[in-house]
């Protein structure tokens, strides 16, 4: 662990200096909005921030995508895929993201890796910001272990002190960072560590939303047939923004748009929320019903999830509260879930 | 407004905004098919077709269509091209054939034809009542209002002739015959009446004419309603009691209300009832017709209608033409204009010899398209203006590549007459341009010259012609906009219409008798025939079903049929089956539900391949002209 201090009077400084090896993404206020974006100017971001609205899964795996063009000429077939390379930095990702980055590195890599996520993952440092308060009201990363603070996954963690940053790494790519700006950090104070474990306990306190999810992982397995489905479900109003807006959720489409001899292949974001989404041909469709999609989110996330990749698939961010029209509650739900 | 909420179209709606299928150069029909053009010969061209028409046979043989699909400056910019540079009233929109009896019925009763409270009150209610709206799949923010109010206590009644998703949270679903809202409505009327339930004090100080709606609603007993709309009489008599037992009663309806024959007479009877008891003009009460594109509301604020200039200024009154002649530096022309319905009967008779169709798709839209069809091959010059081609735009002899709403700047104002800002987030593709642009250009073309740079410019100049939007400016629109009518520069804008005071001074009771839909079921024709939409696709799916992900929700026409009916027929769910009415014929697969009634059928309009509109009736509601969508007869064979 290589820790040391970065004064608040600094941040705008430091991403100017980090404007210089990389792009920026960073947290920008527009029009009530949080968002995510590369900035022009270390001026336009804003640290003080709950999170954005929608997760930075985007930025590694766009809503759409161009796979590849292909064209036909005589005798000859030309497949061009582009990946992007550019050398990225997110400037203040909340920790819940850094775990949901960890899910998909997991989901797009294994034995098939996804050649699109990962030359862009690859290229990109994480700088985490932890949370001294809950984001929003639907929020409850102490449960799910995925915040107020992050653990791992970053490159670069600041965790606000008084008037002033603890910043810590944990790899090699972090210690670059923090020793290239070396000028804009100062070193250590003697009581800045202890400090930091105050503010993180005192920061776990205000979260008031809590779920068991030790005793709904368990439960999962007894409730599938369980009446509480079809009362849930019976809200959905079908639109697939909790999928959407999800850090973890990474079901997509493909589609082929020829033209002549020419034609490109395009990745969108699908979601398992779609009755087209479980048809086959011939009509027949797996999952029917809203109840039986809506009961596949969260048994994939509080049971596939921890069969096939060993974690939990839900982050804590509570973006799918904010983002049903449908009213739907996930905190609620899976409290209801480990009452029976 | 939406709380950050989309539905599974604003989700998707990048797909069909980069479609590669998008029209990005102006097209002309050649002998052999379309072929493309740059826009000084194609607006060159246009312009000289429209001007040989009008010297030939005069303005009016020009008829335009406006768009509720289009901004509030191109709204107004269309009707003044069709009023000031062509010199005709003939001009309307799409508002005609899902709101004119809304506008009609709403202005006769109140003074003031739209939404009454914001869609926020929805949450706020005591009581919901929902009639002729699937309000799930047709507005979806707004169904998420109505639950979160059920949520907090609120009673939901529900009328509508299917079972619709918002039945699941009705204290009261009541079933009732296709067309029989009036029946329903007098016989809620008159339980109120009868009971000693209404608002005495508010009928005697706010409203005018209520002996004669007495008179006429106590006939409706409450068996005498049942044994039309085939609701039991009991549920009648209760749905009637709930909604006068609270102040905080609100009633939505939609085109279940509005596209009938007895459209002004259905919303009449809504007006009736909400006054009756007292819920008008105060919070969380009123009357929400629910608007179904984002800019309904907008393109008749700004006169795209035959008969209203901006603001619903009347064309008769000559003081706002003179007014509108300052501005303009030409006189409007006074005659009324044709609506929709109209423009297509003239052009068969020769009456109307060009169409300029902006952003609508009337080939699909609207009632009898075989009819329409006919009328739109007949024209000597169709131009239509759209971000893609579809069925009417095959049929025109130039199509001009539009810009959609993601790549141009302007207002919308949504159902609850609120203005709000649409920005620029994306280049239009190819040579597309926003349609303010095109109608500017081709305005020049002709000897008209708009000369704007921005669609600010434009908005400046409503406000100062339009007395609900003359507080309203750009600077004043960020944040979350403004909710006319809005006065002056300093005025809040208004959320509760009628509030003290409705805007004619009292409210009008209108008494209305039922009378069955134009078109009855016979033995040949058995079946009463309904169209709707589904929440996956929009209208007639030029933009949806572009959309990869949204027409895989919904991608092929399903006509529903009760189980017993379907035993009959001896199909089932899933079977093509043959569905004729005296006008068409259409091919589609059976969904054998018991989400509808018998000797009933239900089939959405979006789909071309088998559309809706061939089977439709034309007959129209006599004061506003809206046509019966919602009601024909039709016989349903299996295909073999």
């Amino acid at each position: 662990m290589t820790a040391v201090v970065l004064s608040t009077k600094r941040v705008v400084e430091l991403v100017d200096e980090l404007m210089k090896d990389f792009e920026v993404v960073a947290p920008v206020e527009s029009r009530g909005d949080l968002l995510l974006v590369p900035i022009d100017d270390a001026e336009e971001m804003t640290i003080e921030y709950s999170n954005s609205n929608v997760s930075p899964k985007d930025l590694f795996f766009p809503q759409a995508e161009r796979l590849f063009e292909y064209s036909v000429g005589r005798g000859t077939f030309r497949l061009r895929a582009r990946p992007e390379r550019r050398r990225r930095l997110i400037f203040g990702i909340r920790p819940c993201d850094v775990a949901g980055l960890r899910y998909l590195d997991a989901s797009f890599g294994g034995d098939i890796t996804d050649p699109n996520y990962w030359s862009r993952r690859a290229n990109t440092k994480l700088v985490c910001i932890a949370c001294t308060k809950p984001c929003t009201e639907s929020c409850f990363c102490t449960s799910t272990n995925t915040g107020p603070s992050p653990t791992t996954g970053f490159d670069v963690a600041l965790t606000p002190l008084r008037d002033r940053f603890l910043a810590e790494t944990l790899t090699e790519s972090g210690r670059r960072i923090l020793k290239s700006h070396s000028r804009v950090f100062e070193p250590l104070a003697e009581d800045d560590l202890a400090e930091k474990e105050k503010r993180v306990v005192l920061a776990r306190r205000r979260f008031k939303r809590r779920v068991d999810v030790a005793r709904v992982v368990e439960g999962m397995n007894h409730l599938f047939r369980n009446d509480i489905w079809e009362s849930v479900a019976k809200r959905c109003l079908r639109c697939g923004g909790c999928t959407y807006v999800c850090p973890t959720c990474y079901c997509f489409d493909v589609f082929d748009w020829s033209r002549d001899s020419s034609g490109e292949r395009l990745r969108h974001w699908d979601s398992c929320q779609f009755v087209g989404f479980g048809r086959r041909s011939g009509g027949l469709n797996a999952r029917p019903t809203q109840v039986e999609r809506l009961r596949q989110w969260y048994y994939h996330k509080f049971s596939y999830s921890i069969d096939q990749l060993g974690m939990l698939g839900c982050v804590g961010c509570g973006r799918c509260v904010e983002a049903c029209i449908g009213n739907i509650d996930i905190v609620q739900v899976l409290n209801e879930l480990a009452r029976m | 407004m939406t709380q950050g909420g989309l539905c599974v179209k604003g989700w998707n709606v990048h797909e069909f905004v980069h479609d590669p299928t998008r029209l990005t150069r102006p097209l002309i029909r050649g002998e052999t098919g379309f072929f493309e053009t740059d826009w000084r010969t194609a607006i060159g061209l246009a312009a000289k077709r429209l001007q040989e028409i009008v010297a030939k046979h005069g303005p009016d043989a020009v008829a335009c269509l406006s768009s509720s699909k289009c901004t509030n400056e191109e709204n107004y910019l269309m009707q003044k091209f069709a009023r000031c540079a062509i010199g005709t009233n003939n001009v309307d929109s799409c508002a005609r054939l899902c709101h004119s009896s809304t506008v009609v019925g709403l202005t006769r009763a109140f003074g003031e034809s739209a939404m009454t409270n914001p869609i926020e009150e929805i949450e706020g209610a005591q009581v919901v009542f929902v009639i002729g709206s699937n309000t799930t799949e047709e507005h979806p923010l707004i169904a998420r209002r109505v639950v979160a109010a059920v949520d907090k206590g609120a009673k939901l009644l529900l009328a509508d002739p299917r079972t619709i998703e918002l039945s699941r949270f009705a204290t009261i679903y009541a079933r009732l015959r296709l067309g029989t809202d009036v029946a329903l409505l007098n016989g809620m009327m008159s339980v109120i009446i009868t009971e000693g339930l209404y608002d005495r004090g508010f009928v005697e100080t706010r409203t005018e004419n209520f002996e004669a709606l007495r008179k006429t609603v106590e006939r409706y007993t409450p068996e005498l309603s049942a044994e039309i709309t085939g609701v039991p009489s009991a549920q009648i008599a209760e749905m009637a009691r709930i909604f006068a037992s609270s102040k905080r009663s609100m009633i939505l309806y939609a085109m279940g209300i509005t596209q009938h024959t007895t459209g002004v007479d259905n919303v009449l009877a809504i007006a009736s009832l909400a006054m009756l008891t007292g819920n008008v003009g105060r919070r969380s009460s009123g009357i929400s017709p629910l608007r179904g594109h984002q800019n309904v509301q907008g393109a008749c604020d700004m006169g795209a209608l035959p008969d209203l200039y901006p603001g619903y200024q009347r064309a008769s009154d000559s003081e706002v033409r003179t007014k509108l002649e300052r501005e303009w530096g030409a006189r409007p022309p006074e005659k009324p204009g044709l609506t929709i319905t109209e423009m297509f009967d003239a052009a068969l008779e020769g009456r109307v010899r060009a169409m300029y169709i902006m952003g609508e798709n009337p080939a699909l839209t609207d009632p009898d398209s075989s009819r329409v069809e006919k009328a739109l091959r007949s024209l000597e010059f169709l131009l239509v203006q759209d971000i893609f081609m579809n069925e009417t735009g095959r049929l025109a002899h130039m199509v001009l590549p539009a810009a959609c709403f993601a790549e141009k700047d302007g207002t919308f104002t949504n159902t609850e007459r609120r203005v709000q800002r649409v920005r620029r987030a994306v280049p239009a593709p190819g040579a597309a341009k926003a349609d303010w642009e095109i109608i500017s250009l081709l305005s020049a073309g002709i000897g008209y010259p708009m000369r704007y740079t921005s669609p600010k410019e434009i908005m400046d100049e409503i406000a100062r012609l339009t007395p609900s939007y003359a507080g309203i400016s750009y600077e004043r629109l960020e944040g979350f906009g403004l909710q006319w009518p809005c006065s002056s520069p300093d005025h809040p804008g208004t959320r509760v219409l009628h509030h003290r005071r409705f805007s004619r001074g009292r409210g009008l009771f209108s008494p209305v008798e039922y009378e069955p839909p134009a078109e009855r079921t016979s033995p040949e024709f058995p079946f009463a025939l309904t169209t709707g939409r589904l929440l996956p696709q929009f209208h007639t799916g030029t933009m949806t079903r572009k959309s990869p992900t949204l027409e895989r929700e919904a991608p092929e026409c399903q006509v529903e049929i009760n189980p017993r009916d379907a035993a009959s027929l001896n199909v089932r769910t899933g079977q093509f089956v043959r569905v004729a009415s005296r006008r068409g014929s259409i091919k589609a697969r059976a969904l054998v539900t018991d989400a509808i009634g018998e000797r009933t059928a239900f089939i959405p309009f979006h789909y071309a391949e088998a559309a809706a509109n061939i089977l439709t009736n034309p007959a129209l509601d006599p004061n506003s002209k809206i046509p019966e969508y919602k009601v024909c007869a039709v016989k349903i064979e299996r295909c073999e």
